[in-house]
Order: structure tokens, then C-alpha cells, then sequence
């Protein structure tokens, strides 16, 4: 039987080793920092609540963070929003001409840039830039972005957290990093 | 461009690439597009600059973490909660 200090144990450990990475992932679905809090309050006590069925087939954090999904869909079919449904769709057939002439070369090819390693006075800024541009991404691609490369989930279960194939993921990921660098370069690179 | 790939289909498969990290193989098709296209080659510089710093200014920059306030309020609740 779990005792009080178990318990405290257990949950302190996941908020200290996993507690960005769900603030994050809350924080870029919902824009809000307060809700975000919520959301990883209420992941934390769902974990603890559903632990014994962790099976240990994907990491802790991906546990989490599929726990973490579910209560932020939740969060905005309650308070009115779009929320996704288990599978995403959005292939956004088409896009591909606004990136690319018929031909597939580059309508706005990436210009020209030396890249610098960020140092960290500079994180704050580059932050602030890449939410203000998660923000005008479509859902899908936000979500496996964040997932992806600011969460650090592997890309298998990625896929298995969006309920997508493999094949999908490449292509919401592909995209996501089209539209990002477009607005990066003029909320970011182009200013620096 | 010489029956290589388009910049099209190359930003994918760079994009695909830096998705599957070390396992990764680029074809050769690939490589002599690289070669002699430089907004490609732009483009590979830029996703490898955001694989190495995206995570870095998430761990750096503030208002990407809890702040401790935040966390000992969380802390405080789920202490409550389990008791």
C-alpha cells in the first residue's frame, strides 16, 4: 500500500523531471500561461491516479505527455475551441504551391544567413519568436512539432500519441518547419 | 536540374533526414543536388541550427519553464490531493 510519502515522492519527482516539458507542450496548445499550469496539475494527479497502467512501452514522459493531450482536448472542447479529433487530417493538399513553383523549385528560396549558436540572452527573444510563430502553425503540425523537436519525443511515438503513420508525421513535420522558416526569418533571422 | 530532384522533394527528404537523426541515408541523388543548389544547402544550414537551438532556448529562456512559483503551487496542490 502506497503511503502518503510515496505518493509525495512519486509526484514530485515527475513535476521536477517532466514538469517543463508538459508546461511546454500545454503552454503551445494554449497560449496561456496560467491554463498551461492547470494542465500539468491535473496530468500529474491523472498519472498518479491511472499509474498501474503504465506499461513502460513508451518512456515516462511520453506517458505523460499522451496523459497531457487528452486534458488539454479536453480544456477546449470545454471552454468552446476546436478540439482535434483522435486522428488528423490535415494533409493541406496544395500547400506545397506556395513553397515551391510547378517545376519544385523554391518560390522564396532561404536567404542568405550565418548561423550562430544561440547564447542565452538571446533565448528569451528567439522564445517569444518561435511561440508567436507555433501560433499561426495548423494544429497538427504545432502539436507534433512541440512533440517532436522542443519535447524531444521520439518520432514513433509521435506518431502513435497523434494516432497518425509514420509517413504523416514526415509530412506535418515537413511542413511545420516550411512555415516556421518563413516566419522566422522575418520575426528572427531577418532582424538579427 | 540533370534528372536530380527538385528543391522540393530534396527539403523533404533533408527535413525527413534530420527527423531520424544518426540512422538517416542520403542518397546520392541527394548529395549532388546539395551540391549545386545554394537554398538547399541554406536550407539544410537551417535545420540543423534548429535542431541544435530550438530545445536550448527552451531550456534557457524563462517563460518556457515553470517558474518556481508555479511549480511549488503545483507541488502544494498535488501534495493536498494525495494525502
Amino acid at each position: 500500500m502506497d503511503t502518503g510519502s510515496q505518493r509525495r515522492l512519486e509526484s514530485d519527482r515527475w513535476l521536477d523531471r517532466h514538469g517543463d516539458a508538459l508546461y511546454r507542450y500545454a503552454l503551445a496548445r494554449l497560449g496561456n500561461s496560467d491554463a498551461a499550469q492547470d494542465m500539468v496539475q491535473e496530468t500529474l494527479l491523472a498519472a498518479w491516479q491511472g499509474r498501474s497502467g503504465f506499461k513502460g512501452a513508451s518512456s515516462e514522459r511520453t506517458w505523460l505527455l499522451g496523459i497531457c493531450r487528452h486534458k488539454v482536448s479536453d480544456y477546449l472542447r470545454q471552454s468552446g475551441h476546436f478540439a482535434p479529433s483522435t486522428a488528423y487530417n490535415d494533409l493541406e493538399m496544395g500547400m506545397d504551391a506556395e513553397f515551391f513553383t510547378t517545376a519544385g523549385a523554391w518560390r522564396h528560396p532561404p536567404d542568405a544567413w550565418t548561423p550562430a549558436p544561440l547564447d542565452e540572452i538571446e533565448a528569451e527573444g528567439f522564445w517569444n519568436a518561435l511561440q508567436a510563430c507555433l501560433a499561426q502553425l495548423p494544429e497538427a503540425q504545432r502539436e507534433g512539432f512541440v512533440l517532436q523537436t522542443l519535447n524531444g519525443v521520439e518520432p514513433v511515438d509521435v506518431s502513435r500519441l497523434l494516432h497518425v503513420s509514420m509517413n504523416h508525421l514526415y509530412v506535418l513535420l515537413h511542413r511545420a518547419r516550411l512555415r516556421l522558416r518563413q516566419c522566422l526569418d522575418t520575426h528572427w533571422f531577418g532582424g538579427k | 536540374m540533370l534528372g536530380l530532384p527538385s528543391c522540393r522533394d530534396v527539403s523533404y527528404e533533408l527535413s525527413r533526414e534530420y527527423m531520424q537523426g544518426a540512422s538517416a541515408r542520403r542518397s546520392w541523388r541527394v548529395r549532388a543536388h546539395l551540391l549545386i543548389c545554394g537554398a538547399c544547402r541554406r536550407y539544410e544550414q537551417y535545420l540543423a541550427w534548429m535542431r541544435d537551438n530550438v530545445r536550448r532556448a527552451a531550456d534557457n529562456a524563462a517563460s518556457a519553464r515553470l517558474s518556481h512559483a508555479q511549480r511549488e503551487r503545483i507541488r502544494q496542490t498535488l501534495h493536498e490531493q494525495l494525502d
